[in-house]
């Protein structure tokens, strides 16, 4: 259920910034310009806030800010004692309140890769499933996936120096970025460096229908190892589907010929086919 | 507008045959033709968007690839190129012609192997491009002679005549965990002994991968469905109790 907000002024000195925000970029930058239009024109947008465990437990701090954390320091700045702000009483989890920040600051304006990726980190860590991570936090897929392949190599232990190996050996980048993310360890957040460098080495002598052998047959069995990706990328065989169409008729003598021999209707189809077949040495 | 210094019959050529492949319209040219109007159109100072445009294609990618085709696939070769649906020219019985997209390949690979690419995919009945573009990364990333690359890309793409190949399935990682956490070499030997108890002719190789089991033979054992689907049920058995 949608949880309520009010309108209030608050102290500025009862708000903290807390474990809610999303953005991870400097929020200082540009302040002054920032409060200079607050002054003339006055505060346009309340910023938005609620309380969380950590308020719960402190003494100093009331609230934590949902989104406007510039314009709260903006205020602090301009020396003023309380804010406009839309004020939630419940308690928020960190998920939620990140749900509720994000949200916000994606009707704003654009959010860039880091943010997103702030928001979902943890939640990602723990189900490595980026769709259960846009249902969760109400982001669009394409961004999340956007994010999260724009963050692989900072976000993986080890993710960057495996990417730089696999260029060194002329492997292509989206390749190359495939190869950090099925190297991932169990633990999700760092790459086995092995692992990947024997895969990357397997990858640069093999032609692109092989290797995209490879990264399926890798990505079916993360748990295996790049010799048994090999051997699964070669073993696998490419198969067409034929369908015909039988009488009726043909299809019930096909049946009972079947159980005759005591097998199905495709496989009596199948091996009629590979002896006439043989037979005419096409095969 | 209008194409300079070509006839209405040679603008006919040219928009009958490129990018012609979801109009309907058969292909009515051969490569030749159409890469010979297409240079005098150049010639005649048309520019490769202008002829774009009075065709109504999306790029001049098509127009491109003509090009590059003509001047870098060796010319002994130009007349075997073809058009139209790859039914066209699959059906054919002589089994000589490729179709533009392989041709495509074929020019990129370097001159020197070009005739003897071609020669591999008429003789093992090759009718897709990407086994020449194997060929052609194969050449670039290996210390692999041409013949040896050959032998790769018709193992890889089941095509070999020299051996039978046919695959069972089985999900290693539950089915036996013991062998799943096993290096490749160990995992096919055991398979292979596995498999030479039930199969009683020669094997040329076993490999036991995540979810296939693969035996190769010299040819296809000469047993019913429903005898090989007993000796398969069997040896799957015997990998699953494997301890």
């Amino acid at each position: 259920m949608t949880k309520k907000f009010e309108y209030k002024e608050i102290n500025v000195e009862k708000i903290t910034t807390g474990v809610f925000q999303v953005r991870d970029k400097n929020p200082s930058k540009n302040l002054d310009a920032l409060a200079k239009g607050i002054k003339t024109m006055g505060l346009l947008q309340p910023i938005g806030l609620a309380k969380s465990k950590e308020t719960e437990k402190s003494d100093k701090y009331d609230y934590e800010i949902l989104w406007g954390q510039r314009r709260h320091l903006a205020f602090k700045r301009l020396g003023m004692t309380t804010i406009p702000a839309l004020v939630m009483e419940d308690v928020l989890s960190k998920a939620q309140g990140k749900k509720y920040a994000l949200q916000e600051n994606l009707i704003r304006e654009d959010m860039s890769r880091s943010d997103i990726w702030n928001t979902i980190r943890e939640f990602y860590i723990e189900f490595d499933d980026p769709e259960k991570c846009a249902d969760e936090f109400g982001i669009p897929l394409p961004l999340v996936k956007d994010a999260l392949k724009a963050n692989l190599l900072e976000r993986i232990e080890g993710g960057k120096e495996l990417f730089e190996f696999a260029q060194s050996l002329d492997i292509p980048k989206q390749t190359a970025f495939k190869v950090v993310d099925i190297s991932k360890n169990r633990d999700n957040v760092s790459v086995d460096n092995k692992k990947g460098q024997e895969f990357c080495k397997i990858l640069s002598t093999e032609s692109t229908v092989m290797r995209n052998k490879l990264i399926s047959a890798a990505k079916k069995t993360p748990q295996g190892d790049p010799q048994g990706w090999l051997a699964q990328a070669k073993a696998e065989k490419n198969y067409k589907k034929r369908t015909v169409e039988l009488e009726e008729s043909f299809d019930d003598a096909l049946k009972l010929l079947a159980g005759k021999l005591d097998s199905s209707p495709e496989d009596v189809i199948l091996e009629t086919l590979l002896e006439l077949l043989e037979s005419e040495e096409l095969i | 507008m209008t194409l300079k210094g070509i006839s209405e019959k040679e603008v006919f050529i040219l928009d009958r045959n490129i990018g012609n492949q979801d109009s309907g319209f058969s292909a009515q040219n051969t490569f030749l033709d159409v890469v010979k109007v297409l240079n005098k159109a150049i010639e005649k100072g048309n520019t490769l968007e202008d002829i774009a445009l009075y065709l109504n294609l999306q790029a001049t990618t098509m127009l491109y690839r003509h090009i590059y085709i003509y001047e870098n696939l060796d010319a002994e070769l130009h007349g075997y190129v073809r058009y139209g649906s790859s039914d066209e020219y699959k059906n054919d019985q002589k089994g000589i012609y490729v179709g533009f997209q392989m041709a495509n390949e074929l020019s990129r690979v370097l001159g020197q192997h070009q005739k003897k690419v071609y020669e591999f995919i008429v003789k093992n009945k090759l009718r897709g491009w990407n086994e020449i573009k194997s060929v052609r990364e194969l050449i670039d990333r290996t210390n692999l002679n041409i013949d040896e690359i050959f032998k790769k890309v018709l193992l890889e793409s089941g095509k070999s005549n020299d051996r039978y190949s046919y695959t069972i399935p089985i999900n290693l990682e539950s089915d036996s965990p013991v062998l799943f956490k096993m290096e490749q070499d160990s995992k096919n030997e055991i398979a292979k002994k596995i498999v030479k108890k039930h199969l009683k002719i020669k094997l040329l190789e076993v490999t036991l991968a995540y979810t296939i089991l693969e035996i190769i033979t010299e040819n296809r054992p000469h047993l019913s469905t429903v005898e090989l689907k007993n000796i398969n049920n069997k040896i799957i058995q015997e990998l699953k109790d494997f301890k």
